[in-house]
């Protein structure tokens, strides 16, 4: 039921949640224990069923860890450039994604992944994360100026 | 390199992977684990085929169940009122000897009064008559016999409704009488062609 692929699929999802790697792994193995205990009917649903478990054992251990990241909100009512486009047009070496990777919130890590590595879109993300449309659109014009500041203060920091 | 930031994540991600000894135990944990859970249409096949045979299986206890306690109070009903009536001893419509006469006398019922070899069989038995009463609230004959030891049996033929007829053993076919004991009267219950036979007679001591 499990195969390599899949498991990697979920590990890094884990990985995009987690900020680190034996957190990402101890969450999986959590994930995979409590899906299995009560399987999707079919194997095409068990990547999204699986994330959707991870989600959660990840967002119950910030409520008990009392590590919620809140999200700024002075760019959410402002937000004119909302589109995921707005990501398209980054342009970014390894050594600057490494480095704004690291700043970014679990929920803009979470957003990316999905949308770089998963292939989701806006609608699909938010289903997922089970906010509105509209609020994924703000966490991404947020996370692009993010983005650019820190791509501007890396390479100002020489990093190339 | 600088590159689109999309496909600068795909290729980080493309880095990270699971050791072999890490897959090799989620495989293992989730083989085992699949014991707990893992429900694929089969299983849920079996599932839905169980529920619908336990359910069965107890409609089918509880059918039964109803049935026997049914039998059971019918038994007792035709006991209880079989025995009043011969314990009454109420005059004979009709004085005779002769079973074909007495027999004879029955004309407003609605069906055939058998001569059932039973009847009249013990030695030195000897018909006094007959008369109507009712069996279930249904019109029946009731003959009357002085036996040998003095004692009175009175035998009742009657007509009960198929639902109620349908649990009375078949003296033709072989199935033993149903036997009461009630207030000191022994009762006899079974069915000949179609026809309810009841007879009740004094219970003989036991000791």
């Amino acid at each position: 039921m499990l195969d390599e692929q899949l498991l990697n699929r979920l590990y890094r999802y884990c990985r995009a949640l987690c900020r680190e790697e034996a957190d990402a792994y101890d969450l999986l193995q959590s994930g995979l224990e409590r899906c299995l205990r009560r399987p999707p009917a079919s194997k095409e649903k068990l990547f999204g069923y699986a994330i959707r478990i991870i989600r959660n054992i990840h967002l119950d251990n910030w409520r008990h860890d009392r590590i919620v990241e809140f999200e700024p909100l002075e760019d959410a009512s402002g937000a004119t450039d909302l589109d995921v486009n707005t990501l398209e047009s980054i342009v970014i070496d390894s050594d600057q994604l490494d480095h704004v990777w690291r700043k970014l919130t679990d929920l803009e890590r979470e957003i990316l992944f999905l949308w770089a590595v998963e292939g989701y879109t806006t609608g699909d993300i938010a289903s997922h994360i089970g906010m509105p449309r509209g609020s994924i659109l703000s966490t991404i014009h947020r996370m692009r100026k993010r983005i650019s500041t820190g791509t501007d203060s890396a390479a100002a920091g020489g990093l190339k | 390199m600088n590159q689109p930031l999309k496909q600068a994540l795909r290729e980080k991600f493309e880095t990270i992977e699971l050791d072999a000894g890490q897959i090799r135990s989620l495989q293992d944990r989730s083989g085992v684990d699949e014991r707990h859970a893992p429900r694929g249409f089969p299983s849920r096949i079996a599932t839905v085929a169980a529920a619908v045979m336990i359910s069965a299986l107890s409609a089918w206890l509880g059918w039964t169940w109803h049935d026997a306690r049914t039998t059971a109070q019918l038994m007792s009903d035709i006991t209880a009122e079989v025995v009043e009536n011969h314990l009454k001893q109420k005059p004979l419509d009709v004085e005779s000897s002769s079973l074909p006469d007495v027999l004879g006398f029955f004309d407003r019922l609605d069906f055939q009064l058998l001569q059932s070899p039973r009847i009249v069989s013990g030695a030195g038995a000897r018909l006094l008559g007959g008369r109507y009463c009712s069996v279930q609230g249904i019109s029946a004959a009731q003959l009357r016999v002085r036996n040998q030891d003095g004692s009175i049996s009175t035998w009742y033929e009657a007509l009960l409704p198929p639902g109620q007829m349908d649990r009375i053993p078949d003296g033709l076919v072989g199935e033993p009488p149903v036997m009461r004991v009630s207030r000191g009267i022994r009762v006899r219950i079974w069915k000949e062609s179609g026809v309810l036979f009841v007879e009740a007679r004094p219970a003989e001591p036991i000791l």
